[in-house]
């Protein structure tokens, strides 16, 4: 079943083009590595799905609606920057996701922020960088939702972090759901990866299986990737 | 959905509004104690009663400020800054979203002015020693207002001047008084909103678009309160008689505020309405957060 599709879309900035006619399709059960250089637009495309943004042109659909009240409740999204407000507790921050999302499951939160020795009563102003990402990512994983879209989610931690972040998001997610994960630490994903959108300059140079790039091209993604945007 | 919006906007907000409410509060308390103290009544204190009047007055001006800045700005922060990104993606439309800000920010401001009158009030009561009842109040209302000058005196009750009986005086006060807080914070959403469509320098296009509002305020409110002068020229003028009676006065006065206040809720009601259209239609078909 078809998850997303974006029909050509675009997204301009003046006359900057950001995004350039952009068509994609990501069926239900996979996990697609969004993948490019700084600046390719690939924040913008998940944005832009995420109802962020307004298109320039064209369309998007999840579960075959546009974006909106509907395409909210489908999707988690993981920014690449934090979200929340200082002053709340992790314990308001779960109440309050609680309210709003009828797919969150609490106790799992609960239980991941206790695997981590992160107190529910603690503000968010008084943790690191690195725990505030990893109480946003449990967050994001402790709903049941059809589409986790995660910007960056290994960017800015350390190698043990992203060891946990990576198993978080593997061990939380609905297999019947799918996972757009926006990186340039491609080596960290690859290994997790059904398919990769190779975006460049706002188009999308590429979008396959991880197997076929393999078999075809009898490399890595990380190498194919290197190859594809050497500078 | 609505409702819990409004619930977490309550709770976000209250952290400023309620301890600015309190201070009111405080003050207020403080100052009935002095003013029942008789201390202030001393002629060598006089200095220092103006001193804490005019203290106090800029206290009322400088809350009620904070209050409609500190909305605005909750707005936009929640809304257009990082926080929008946690806003905009709740399975909820931008206008409940929007009435969610609205009714909270206009609840806060209610609260604000409400307090700021019954402060007041409780201050003159406590330096009069609340020696005043219900009917003196309607004697204020009724026919013993005087205007005394150096060669006349004119003895003529408030309802005849302003054209209203006092329950319909009241009822007018308290409606322009809502009506200006939804206009206040329906328009400051507003020019948030416009001010977010700057590719760049947002804040700026905000503080622009508080200004230009402002000003297209007072332009309309000047051109309410000049055409209701220039309908009363033109009757005096269009009068044969030369000689203005003392009795006229009563006419004339009311001629300018009868229709002052329905045409001042009419103009802040539109201007208002404008506003909440335009966050509304900006954060349902122009959002672009950075």
């Amino acid at each position: 079943m078809t998850l997303l599709e974006c029909k050509h879309l675009s997204k301009r900035y003046g006359k900057h083009n950001a995004l350039s006619d952009i068509n994609l399709s990501i069926d239900s059960g996979h996990i697609i590595g969004l993948l490019g250089p700084n600046g390719s637009g690939k924040t913008t495309l998940i944005k832009l799905i995420c109802g962020l943004l307004t298109p320039t042109e064209g369309e998007i659909y999840v579960n075959e609606s546009p974006v909106g009240i509907a395409s909210k409740k489908a999707i988690s999204y993981l920014p690449d920057h934090s979200y929340l407000n200082d002053w709340m507790r992790v314990r308001d921050i779960i109440d309050y996701f609680e309210d709003f999302y009828e797919d969150f499951e609490s106790i799992r939160a609960y239980d991941m922020l206790a695997k981590l020795h992160i107190n529910p009563s603690d503000k968010l102003k008084t943790m690191s960088k690195g725990t505030k990402e990893k109480v946003q990512l449990i967050l994001v994983m402790s709903r049941r939702a059809d589409l986790y879209i995660l910007d960056e989610p290994i960017a800015g931690v350390d190698p043990a972090a992203r060891d946990y972040i990576l198993e978080t998001i593997l061990t939380n997610y609905d297999e019947n759901a799918s996972i757009l994960i926006s990186t340039h630490l491609i080596s960290d994903v690859e290994n997790i990866l059904d398919e990769v959108i190779f975006l460049q300059n706002g188009v999308i140079r590429m979008h396959t299986s991880v197997d076929e790039i393999r078999e075809k091209e009898q490399k890595s993604v990380d190498a194919l990737f290197r190859e594809v945007f050497r500078c | 959905m609505l409702g819990k919006l409004i619930k977490h906007d309550f709770k976000a907000t209250g952290k400023v509004m309620l301890p600015l409410n309190l201070i009111l509060i405080v003050v207020t308390a403080l100052g009935c104690l002095l003013m029942a103290s008789r201390l202030l009544q001393r002629a060598e204190l006089l200095p220092l009663t103006f001193l804490l009047l005019f203290a106090y007055v800029m206290m009322i001006i400088a809350l009620g400020t904070v209050t409609s800045i500190y909305l605005i700005v909750h707005f936009y922060r929640t809304m257009f800054t990082a926080q929008g990104y946690l806003s905009f993606t709740l399975p909820v439309s931008p206008w409940s979203l929007l009435h969610s800000k609205l009714i909270v920010g206009f609840v806060w401001t209610v609260v604000e002015i409400t307090l700021s009158i019954l402060s007041a009030l409780l201050l003159v009561g406590a330096a009069s020693g609340f020696r005043f009842s219900l009917s003196d109040l309607a004697q204020v209302f009724s026919s013993t207002v005087s205007l005394n000058g150096e060669t006349t005196v004119i003895s003529t009750s408030l309802a005849e001047i302003l054209g209203y009986s006092p329950a319909m005086l009241l009822t007018l006060l308290i409606l322009l008084m809502l009506v200006s807080c939804f206009y206040s914070v329906a328009t400051g959403y507003g020019s948030a909103a416009l001010g977010q469509l700057y590719a760049k320098h947002k804040v700026v296009g905000t503080v622009l678009a508080l200004a230009g509002t402002y000003l297209l305020t007072q332009i309309i409110i000047g051109g309410i309160m000049i055409s209701i002068a220039l309908k009363l020229v033109v009757k005096i003028s269009s009068d044969s008689s030369a000689v203005l009676l003392a009795e006229d006065m009563a006419g004339i006065m009311r001629s300018i505020y009868q229709p002052l206040f329905p045409a001042m809720i009419l103009a802040y009601l539109v201007l208002g309405i404008a506003g909440y259209l335009a966050a509304g239609i900006i954060m349902k078909r122009k959002v672009n957060l950075d």
